[in-house]
């Protein structure tokens, strides 16, 4: 009897610091800004906030310029996460043959996703630099042009997704390598006796076993595309114009420049709840393949 | 039966070859910005580009003099207290989650994996706020606080899933000779974690050491990290500073590199979260 009482303040008591870790520093800040989107408020004026319903919410979907900045946000996100996945896959049947130093250039290949979003930036930057940067030399050689590919707002936005794609293609190509490599042997080795072709091997017995790690890794990718916010702001800042500016860089000029704290908080709470909707698609794409 | 023998060896070849061409690409831009720290000023704007230059230390004297150490600590202290902060709390965690299993422990569970997805610009206004409100801005109890609620998550999820593969009747031998709790978690939990702990560090500092958005808002000069640094320290009177910008990024990336480099068996298992098991 006194034993399960102890175990039963035990229990709790080294939960405690975790969930009031979660509590303070998670909960509580998102029910803030949950709060503070119902409210007029800006962090310089010092006036407390004043309560418009649902104003800033209507304010942004009624206004041209958010659609914009959310059609940016996708084409980044989808784009980006697409080419992602396709060489990642690529490189996953490329490197899961017989090649010679294969571990030395896995090994460097994991340097992009390791090294800092704002450092990725600053490289990119340097070699998109328009008069002396190397990839315009490049191009100057290959094709004979010389773009302002940061400084143009056609290029810009795929500029900063082919820095996206650099830094996260060889993810998706660990995760995929990781999860052919658990292809059961006999099976391969069975299907192999069987003469089968190889998009029947693929289909029936790659493919299944797979499938869960992918889901997985476009799920990371894509919630973590939706989250970028350092490599943006690094390299273009939003601009030219609005070229790059998607929605988390609106949240941070909303909030932290023009001081409009209530709008801004209303609109990281719309970029969330996308987020949420994502996540939730791909985990019942992670259930269904469980399922079956 | 030689036809199909001389396609196998082309194809081996031609994979081969793709494969060293695919890891040059994807080396190229930190090569280049770690061949341009150590060049001249005149090299770094050559065109065309140089690419057999006489070598120079040139940046990093200058970077050393601009400012490097002192963000460079704070990186430092930020990551390395973080990061110890939340092993300490989640082992507890972990086990208790593990073993007691109390009400609602999947619900919690994922609740705290989850709050590791919300965009951090959500997060950053109310953590503005409150950080003013209780004068926790610009102060590394601040910043470590943060930075142990970002390993949390990620240290809970690897942690209860190796204290789930560790056998019960351990424990349940210790408990029925009289030990406590804590001396169950101490000495019988803890020396098996090894790996796991290993893995929660490589992982921890990857979040930590490159995290920018909260350090750019909540920190001042004397909390600046190093992300920081680097972002507010690219313009100059002349320009870009790029002789700073180069050497310091090397810099910055070096000790990251490193630790999953030596460690990355570890890296590898974390990273694809136990969806694979071998």
């Amino acid at each position: 009897m006194r034993k399960d009482h102890q175990e039963n303040f035990i229990k709790w008591f080294f939960i405690l610091p975790a969930l009031a870790f979660f509590f303070a520093w998670n909960i509580f800040p998102l029910l803030w800004v949950l709060g503070l989107s119902f409210h007029k408020y800006s962090i310089m004026t010092g006036r407390p906030p004043r309560f418009v319903g649902l104003e800033n919410y209507t304010r942004i979907f009624g206004d041209p310029y958010f659609w914009d900045r959310f059609r940016t946000t996708f084409t980044y996100v989808f784009v980006a996460v697409f080419f992602e996945f396709v060489i990642g896959f690529g490189l996953a049947l490329l490197f899961n043959q017989e090649i010679k130093g294969k571990k030395i250039m896995l090994t460097l290949m994991m340097a992009p996703m390791i090294i800092a979003p704002v450092a990725t930036g600053v490289f990119f930057r340097f070699m998109y630099e328009p008069t002396w940067g190397i990839f315009g030399y490049f191009l100057d050689k290959l094709v004979g042009l010389r773009p302002q590919f940061l400084q143009d707002s056609r290029l810009a936005l795929p500029s900063v997704i082919l820095a996206d794609i650099w830094m996260w293609s060889p993810f998706m190509l660990m995760m995929t390598l990781a999860g052919l490599q658990a292809v059961p042997d006999y099976l391969l080795e069975a299907a192999e006796v069987d003469r089968l072709s190889w998009w029947t091997k693929f289909r029936h017995i790659i493919l299944p076993t797979i499938k869960p790690v992918l889901v997985l890794a476009l799920l990371l990718r894509t919630i973590d595309a939706f989250r970028l916010f350092d490599k943006i702001f690094v390299m273009t800042g939003g601009g030219p114009g609005t070229a790059t500016e998607i929605i988390s860089m609106s949240v941070y000029r909303l909030a932290f420049l023009f001081f409009r704290t209530g709008r801004g908080s209303a609109l990281a709470i719309i970029l969330l709840v996308v987020a949420i909707i994502f996540t939730n698609i791909y985990l019942l794409l992670l259930r269904a393949g469980r399922k079956a | 039966m030689t036809v199909s023998t001389k396609r196998r060896s082309i194809k081996k070849v031609v994979s081969q070859i793709v494969a060293v061409i695919v890891t040059i690409i994807f080396i190229f831009p930190v090569l280049w910005m770690v061949l341009t720290s150590f060049k001249y000023r005149v090299d770094i704007f050559a065109m065309p580009p140089k690419w057999i230059f006489s070598p120079t230390l040139h940046s990093y004297l200058y970077t050393l003099q601009r400012g490097f150490w002192h963000p460079f600590m704070n990186s430092v202290i930020m990551s390395v207290s973080s990061i110890i902060l939340a092993m300490v709390i989640s082992i507890f965690a972990a086990y208790s989650f593990s073993r007691f299993k109390p009400a609602g422990t999947d619900t919690w569970m994922f609740l705290i994996l989850s709050s590791r997805m919300i965009p951090p610009v959500a997060a950053v206004i109310p953590m503005f706020l409150l950080y003013r409100l209780f004068h926790l801005g610009n102060t590394y109890i601040g910043m470590i606080m943060l930075y142990t609620m970002f390993s949390l998550p990620f240290a809970l999820w690897m942690l209860k899933g190796f204290i789930d593969q560790i056998p019960r009747e351990f424990d349940e031998a210790a408990l029925a000779d009289g030990a406590s709790v804590t001396h169950v978690v101490f000495d019988i939990i803890l020396p098996q974690l090894g790996p796991a702990l290993v893995a929660v560090a490589v992982f921890s500092i990857i979040f930590v050491w490159n995290e920018f958005l909260f350090a750019y808002i909540l920190t001042g000069k004397e909390t600046r990290t190093i992300p920081v640094q680097i972002a507010a320290g690219i313009y100059t009177e002349k320009g870009v500073d790029w002789e700073y910008i180069s050497a310091l990024s090397t810099l910055y990336i070096i000790p990251v590199l490193g630790v999953v480099f030596f460690l990355q068996k570890y890296f590898l298992r974390g990273l694809t979260f136990g969806t694979i098991r071998r």
